[in-house]
């Protein structure tokens, strides 16, 4: 993978509202046929970069080239490149899956028999055939994420964008986006896979990006990046609460490098629609604080007492080997979901 | 083709949208019934038309024409007529609104009759006043008709014209008739061009709130990561708020026909109606551009389509508003498109509507280059 060519080159990005520069002087290059992740919280300045490779917004400064053709001086040559999944499901709700996938489809140029043809292999794709008749607005939250990443591959772009495709769905629905993800790069689509969900960018990305606060601040294979952890484990303690404080004692520990909390957000565990579902199990689930250290064996004991000193019931502790949520917490001292 | 496909996308999603069809198609049918049975015929409707008569030949056939206006039980019970002295003094009075309008008998005009000479009688008429206006003009120009016909006969027998003197009961009655009722000007076939022509401005706001939602939704977003430019998008939207409008306006027609209003010559109609649809699709993208969110868009609603119905005579008759404010109809898409589809049902032809279709598209146009120019993409 690493001697083949680059399809994107992004140099030196920098976009700014006002005085906010919510990308800042960014570059990378993503390898025709690999599977890229960009990863990073909410807010990081992913979707503001994506947004300026899919033209959809302009650089302050710096330039975006794809396939050959810069975003600042030949839009629509990168459009033809180019696919995109949008964050949001952008469909017409009152109109069937056949006919957005039509309408998609004649927006990418598409007509006659060749769009007829890509309708059938992209309802086939979505696993949604035998539903095409029926209006999108009957259809759940996934299957609606489904014809949402149909609609963007019509035209069978060089390189398909998706940024967070998998945002609130059901682990049915998101298996099958991954599944779909992975089949698209094997027919030699170049994926562009924005999310902070770490389980699914270490499930599909060849090399991950990872970006906080505007700037890249690691870049390499998921390998590369654990590396740069070195020797840390994580200990992974799930407690009842967390009081002010607790974080502040934890990270003062001997031999400590970080601590942060999330509440549980396991993706697998996530209900698809409603948020009032989704605090009740993680109420129930309680907190999760995770420990960045270079001696988890020695440290755990003190960890304990500091919980426990604040009242806080630990109702299970682990130790595992490092992963991108805990790169991130290295690199920058927090969690992804902070 | 990708303007095209955006419209018929646009006119698809409208269709399946009952709320917008009630409000598109369901409201104006409803409306047109209850306010042209409510509000009967347009004759009840319309109090003594103020003008004024100068007869300068003080002659025979001068008093002939005149004597009508102040004597004939038909015309008196239509016009409120006062005696002036000079031209200038009635021009005068209805350019200041005053008077609907002035008919001038010119001095000799017995004596050019009686010779067989070319006569001319000279009709003023305000033309803020719409329909008392055009009752008063068409009273008056079956008056001249009917003297240049006396004027003719009197060339080969003087005692025929007298005959047939404008006075004659059954010829004024017969003018009466036709200016009032005959060309089918009940507040039926009123409220039908009134009507049709407000809701046609009510689509444009659906239009205008599609784009905004469109913005809001991501679609909007999205149709510029594909192929499509920026015009085919703008064009899109415009092409499918015109279906739309032609839509709304060909089902209205078909079922006020179907009540027995009489539109005109279908030429015309379609000639005042596709640039009343242009100017309200021109309204919608200005409104988008200008409403930031779905919520503002009503409150510009509020403002520029609820004012411009009024003003426009679509709530009532412009001719009933107070003399001042009858001008300010012109400023508006609704008074143009009313006027010009009042002249249609009035027997118009498409050369009289020219200016309301022009003064239409010039307002369309306007409204789009600036919609077109200020619309936020993101």
């Amino acid at each position: 993978m690493s001697d083949t060519p680059d399809i994107i080159t992004v140099t030196d990005l920098v976009k700014r509202f006002g005085e906010v520069a919510a990308v800042d002087g960014v570059s990378f290059a993503i390898r025709e046929g690999e599977v890229f992740g960009l990863l990073g919280p909410n807010g990081a300045g992913k979707t503001t970069a994506i947004s300026m490779i899919r033209c959809l917004l302009t650089p302050t400064s710096g330039d975006v080239v794809v396939e050959g053709f810069s975003v600042l001086r030949d839009p629509m040559a990168v459009k033809r490149a180019l696919g995109v999944v949008p964050q949001d499901i952008a469909l017409y709700p009152t109109l069937t899956a056949l006919e957005n996938l039509r309408f998609w489809g004649r927006m990418y140029g598409l007509s006659g028999s060749l769009l007829e043809e890509r309708v059938a292999e992209a309802l086939a794709l979505a696993g949604l055939a035998d539903r095409a008749r029926e209006a999108i607005e009957k259809y759940s939250g996934g299957m609606k994420r489904r014809i949402n990443i149909a609609a963007g591959i019509m035209h069978h772009p060089r390189v398909l964008i998706m940024d967070e495709p998998t945002v609130g769905i059901d682990p049915q629905s998101r298996n099958h986006i991954l599944e779909t993800v992975k089949e698209l790069n094997r027919r030699g689509m170049t994926v562009i896979y924005t999310s902070h969900y770490m389980e699914e960018v270490e499930f599909l990305c060849d090399r991950v990006g990872i970006v906080d606060h505007g700037s890249l601040i690691a870049l390499g294979t998921i390998d590369d990046l654990k590396r740069l952890v070195g020797g840390e484990n994580v200990i992974s303690a799930r407690v009842s609460d967390v009081p002010d404080g607790v974080l502040d004692a934890l990270r003062a520990l001997p031999d400590v490098d970080g601590a942060s909390s999330a509440g549980q957000q396991d993706v697998a565990a996530e209900p698809s629609e409603g948020a009032g579902a989704e605090a009740t199990l993680a109420d129930a689930a309680g907190t999760t604080i995770e420990i960045l250290s270079h001696d988890s064996g020695a440290v755990i004991a003190s960890v304990v007492t500091v919980l426990t000193g604040f009242g806080v019931k630990v109702m299970s502790l682990d130790v595992r080997e490092p992963n991108l949520e805990s790169v991130f917490l290295h690199l920058t001292g927090k969690s992804l979901r902070d | 083709m990708r303007w095209f496909h955006i419209g018929v996308k646009d006119l698809t999603v409208t269709i399946r949208d009952r709320a917008a069809l009630g409000v598109l198609l369901a409201m104006p049918m409803l409306l047109i019934v209850i306010l042209g049975s409510a509000l009967g015929n347009l004759a009840a409707n319309i109090e003594k038309i103020p003008v004024a008569i100068v007869d300068l030949d003080r002659g025979r056939m001068g008093r002939d024409v005149t004597k009508g206006f102040f004597e004939d039980a038909e015309l008196t019970k239509l016009f409120l007529a006062t005696r002036l002295r000079s031209e200038s003094e009635a021009r005068a009075a209805v350019e200041r609104g005053d008077l609907a309008g002035a008919l001038v008998v010119p001095p000799e005009f017995s004596r050019r009759i009686d010779t067989g000479k070319p006569v001319r009688i000279t009709v003023f008429t305000d033309p803020g006043r719409q329909i008392t206006g055009s009752v008063f003009r068409s009273v008056a120009e079956a008056v001249s008709t009917h003297v240049s016909a006396a004027s003719i006969s009197a060339r080969t027998s003087a005692c025929y014209a007298v005959r047939i003197g404008v006075n004659d009961p059954g010829f004024i009655a017969s003018v009466v008739s036709r200016a009032v009722r005959g060309n089918d000007i009940s507040m039926l076939s009123y409220y039908a061009g009134a009507m049709s022509v407000m809701f046609i401005t009510f689509g444009a706001m659906f239009g205008a709130f599609s784009l905004i939602r469109e913005r809001d939704d991501w679609t909007l977003p999205r149709m510029l990561m594909t192929h499509a430019t920026r015009t085919d998008i703008v064009g899109g939207k415009a092409f499918g708020v015109l279906l739309i409008g032609l839509g709304q306006f060909t089902v209205l027609y078909g079922f006020t026909s179907a009540l027995g209003v009489k539109w005109g010559d279908p030429f015309a109609v379609f000639l005042v109606a596709v640039p009343t649809v242009i100017a309200a699709t021109g309204m919608a993208l200005f409104i988008a551009s200008v409403a930031k969110t779905v919520r503002p868009v009503s409150g510009i609603d509020q403002v520029l389509i609820q004012a411009m119905a009024a003003l426009g005579g679509s709530f009532f008759p412009v001719a009933q508003f107070p003399v001042w404010l009858q001008p300010l109809h012109y400023l508006t898409v609704n008074g143009w498109a009313i006027d010009g589809m009042l002249s249609t049902m009035r027997g118009g032809t498409a050369f009289d509507i020219l200016p309301n279709a022009g003064a239409l598209a010039l307002m369309g146009a306007a409204f789009l280059a600036i919609g077109a120019w200020r619309l936020r993409w993101e």
